[in-house]
């Protein structure tokens, strides 16, 4: 069922626009604030500065009901970092500068509706399929950035013709829907949507009076001559050949009306000025047009999205690694993830390693162990981001994956200590855990990073150990990692907690860390050779404190010796 | 309201729209009045005013033109009717008779008919006749010669001439001059025939085709209504008969003779020429020239009186030759 959209304002656009593009929903959506938005648009038509007009109406869009709370996970995955560092729209090769506010509300409330998700899947697949289609996606996303950028007067040029930047705001809007009407006639996704929204507005009266305007503007009429040019290069001959006035147009009319509508206007409170008829058809055309634009500032947006994703794919790409789309089961089916990357590590200067995760159900808790800058945190962060990627509809930083739709995310990764909290560190610890089951839903992914991890083992061992059987209850899929090793071995083999399943970093030669994993749980930390690696030996140490000795006293004589020199000479 | 901006090529949406939006919004709720709305009824209130102020004033010129039209047309319709009481060709009689009074005041040609006796003066004095009685040195030494003949009343000798005394006595004349002198109805009745010169002059002047350029020529009622009260205080229609005469009779008196007196109603001893022109053929009818003198009247009436006794002896001897010996 289509959704209709009605601005409100009166004589709108009869009935023939009430197809949104919306290319983010199964079922067409409004998510911007409409009144303001379309304010927003008055004022920037009429010429006044707005900066800023589609970044704050996309920034505050509300968007379909999601069940996720970003709160929960926003802030630990980096999201920011990822949409930073791997979002990059392009269109034809070169960098876009995106509404980053809006990808983030999107990425972080992924659609409760599951049809809302294979929608956008389907619209980004053909968009990765089709060179075509992303060629005119591209172009109408280039052709609405010159529309916006008229629109907010953030690139005027030159003196500023009122008139002028108005015919050339409508010109623009033109080509929009002249390109959405004509270049996405094959598609086969939601794409089909602009299509249509393009011919249901071109339909329409009011698109056709803007149609009418334009030419008007551009041809009046026609004036054909002959002109002959001496061997001198100065005219000779000068011979007017036909005069065609464009009469069809509904705006061209006679010249005695030309001028009594000026006169009419000089005592409508107007002045009489050449481009005052101008400004009134203007104003005419643009009340007509005027219930379109806001779904067009909402589908810069939604352009962002796709576009950011394609982004993504061709970065992973370009560091030869594989995205996908991942094959969305239920919860009972196993979990799998091969060639997973971490995204975040494609901005960096440390290439990503993919690895395998393997799991014969999605709802399991998943101990994982392993030597410190073995790669736990990293895996964590990418299952975060797949997830997150996946509930979006959009590919997930893996050659395969098997994945489930979940009602929620909680991640907690960063001990941050703040300058007004109130506990220790095993105090803020519970309170994690605290806040973790306050809003845990069932069947949500968990990802823990170092439980616990704050306070003495045997105690935070008993915390965890409560923490894994009462998660059970919400039939996660947990991911937790811990440095706490025995009683990882012992949870192994007494295998009392149901669904607990044990993951470690597997090693190479010379006990580094290959980024990789296997089932088990590690039987050291490594610790030492962090240390070592780290420069934090008891070697190492004594003589950095050494060398720090050495200098004081160095320092010490230097200074006596000029004092006894000083002395002497007294 | 429609508005100039639309036309009939234009959806009727969009020429709503466009009309709308002509209308201009309002910027304080729907309430207020848009300051283009504000202007455009100033500019109407103006407009309205200027209109209004146009109209009065090509209102108040149109009422003048027609009052000035009105004026013209009452002025040219009373010269009109003017002309009709005498024939196209008396029009320049007038002129004609001071012709001949000039000439006739140049040395004396001799008499024509000058023993036409009482039954010619019959004849003659049944037709029309413009009589004008001034000094011969008037004349000649003026250019004006209408002025001098304005001054021209009719006196004992066209009563006379038209009723004389059954005798040339004192008494007899003296009843003629008294009559004479007190003028009205009685003069007037039998001297219907005779009209003085200087009527003529004037309605000639008055109806002349200049007066009627200048009429034609007035841009201003003013102009035309000093052209009325000239016109109204010519009293043309009671003179307007002065048009009709046909014969001119003058009488010219010359200087008088050098070494007598001039009585105190300014006779004197002197010749006078007595005149009578056919205007319509130019024909001298009768001239003679008499020797007027006092010393007949007696001293009791000569003083007051001895001009006009003149005057009716004068005429008394036109109408009976050989009635006083020479």
């Amino acid at each position: 069922m289509v959704a209709s959209y009605h601005s409100g304002s009166p004589g709108g656009l009869s009935g023939s626009v009430s197809l949104l593009p919306d290319l983010l929903n199964a079922v067409p959506l409004c998510s911007l604030d409409v009144e303001k938005t379309d304010m927003a648009l008055v004022f920037a038509f009429a010429g006044s500065t707005s900066g800023g007009l589609f970044g704050d109406a996309l920034s505050h869009a509300r968007l379909a009901p999601s069940t996720w709370d970003p709160e929960t996970f926003v802030k630990d995955l980096f999201v920011d970092d990822f949409i930073r560092s791997c979002f990059h729209a392009e269109v034809d090769g070169r960098p876009v500068q995106v509404v980053t506010q809006h990808l983030k509300l999107v990425l972080a409330a992924p659609p409760a509706d599951p049809n809302t998700v294979f929608f956008r899947r389907d619209i980004l697949a053909e968009l990765l399929g089709d060179p075509t289609l992303l060629g005119a996606f591209g172009k109408l996303y280039r052709t609405l950035q010159r529309f916006r950028g008229l629109l907010e007067g953030t690139s005027a040029q030159g003196t500023w013709d009122q008139n002028r930047r108005q015919l050339d705001l409508l010109r623009l809007l033109h080509e929009l829907i002249s390109v959405m009407s004509q270049e996405f006639a094959g598609a086969q996704s939601g794409l089909r949507r602009l299509q249509e929204f393009g011919q249901s507005v071109e339909q329409s009266e009011e698109y056709q009076s803007l149609i009418q305007l334009l030419s008007y503007d551009e041809r009046l009429a026609t004036v054909c001559f002959r002109l002959g040019v001496g061997a001198d290069g100065r005219v000779r001959q000068l011979d007017l050949l036909s005069i065609e006035e464009n009469r069809d147009n509904a705006f061209v009319v006679s010249p005695w009306r030309r001028w009594a509508a000026k006169l009419e206007l000089l005592f409508r409170g107007y002045s009489l000025k050449e481009g005052e008829v101008m400004a009134r058809f203007l104003d005419a055309v643009f009340e007509g047009i005027r219930p379109c634009l806001v779904p067009i500032v909402q589908l810069m947006g939604d352009l962002e999205f796709y576009l950011g994703a394609v982004g993504f794919s061709k970065q992973a790409q370009r560091n030869g690694l594989s995205v996908c789309f991942p094959d969305l089961g239920k919860p009972e089916r196993p979990r799998e993830f091969r060639d997973l990357f971490n995204p975040l590590l494609l901005g960096s200067t440390t290439k990503p390693v993919p690895c395998d995760v393997i799991n014969e159900q999605h709802d399991m808790t998943l101990l994982i162990t392993g030597p410190n800058s073995g790669g736990k945190t990293r895996l964590l962060q990418a299952i975060g981001l797949a997830q997150v990627l996946a509930s979006a509809g959009l590919v997930v930083p893996a050659a395969s994956a098997s994945m489930a739709l979940v009602p929620g995310l909680v991640v907690s990764l960063i001990h941050e200590t703040r300058v007004d909290q109130t506990e220790g560190r095993l105090g803020v610890e519970l309170m994690r855990i605290r806040s973790l089951f306050e809003r845990l839903p069932a069947g949500a992914v968990v990802i823990l990073d170092e439980l616990c991890s704050g306070t003495n083992p045997s105690e935070g061992e008993e915390i965890v150990e409560l923490v894994l059987r009462t998660l059970t209850r919400l039939r996660p899929q947990a991911y937790i990692t811990t440095h706490f090793l025995e009683f990882a071995a012992r949870l192994e083999r007494e295998n009392t907690v149901p669904n607990l399943r044990f993951l470690q970093v597997l090693m190479g030669p010379n006990q580094a860390p290959t980024y990789q994993f296997g089932p088990g749980v590690a039987t050291t930390s490594l610790a030492g050779v962090a240390a070592a690696r780290l420069g934090v030996t008891g070697e190492q140490l004594t003589a950095l404190v050494d060398r720090q000795l050495g200098l004081t006293a160095t320092g010490i004589h230097r200074a006596t010796g000029t004092h006894r020199a000083h002395s002497q000479q007294r | 309201m429609a508005t100039f901006l639309t036309n009939s090529k234009m959806n009727p949406r969009l020429a709503g729209r466009v009309h709308a939006s002509t209308r201009g919004r309002t910027s304080g709720g729907a309430a207020g009045i848009s300051s283009a709305t504000r202007t455009a009824l100033l500019r109407l209130s103006i407009l309205a005013a200027l209109s209004l102020a146009l109209f009065f004033v090509i209102k108040e010129q149109r009422d003048r033109a027609a009052e000035l039209a009105d004026a013209k047309q009452k002025l040219k319709a009373e010269m009109s009717d003017a002309r009709t009481a005498f024939p196209a060709s008396a029009m320049g009689r007038s002129d004609e008779a001071l012709t001949w009074l000039k000439k006739e005041c140049q040395t004396y040609p001799g008499d024509v008919a000058a023993a036409a006796g009482a039954q010619r003066w019959l004849e003659w004095l049944k037709r029309k006749i413009v009589y004008a009685r001034v000094e011969v040195s008037g004349l000649t030494a003026s250019n004006q010669t209408e002025q001098v003949v304005s001054e021209s009343r009719k006196d004992a000798f066209v009563l006379c001439l038209y009723d004389p005394p059954p005798d040339v006595s004192e008494p007899a004349l003296m009843k003629q001059v008294s009559l004479a002198y007190r003028g009205g109805p009685n003069t007037q009745q039998r001297t219907e025939n005779v009209y003085r010169l200087a009527d003529a002059i004037v309605v000639r002047q008055l109806l002349d085709q200049k007066v009627d350029d200048q009429i034609e020529r007035a841009d201003e009622l003013p102009n035309v209504l000093a052209l009325q009260r000239v016109w109204d205080q010519a009293r043309v229609t009671d003179r307007v008969g002065a048009m009709t005469a046909e014969l001119l009779l003058a009488v010219l008196d010359e200087p008088k003779t050098p070494g007598t007196v001039v009585e105190l109603d300014g006779a004197s001893d002197h010749w006078a020429r007595v005149l009578l022109i056919d205007l319509t053929s130019s024909t001298v009818l009768y001239r003679a020239r008499k020797h007027l003198k006092t010393d007949w009247v007696s001293e009791r009436r000569r003083s007051q009186y001895a001009s006009g006794l003149n005057a009716c002896r004068l005429a008394t001897e036109l109408r009976q030759p050989g009635l006083i010996a020479e």
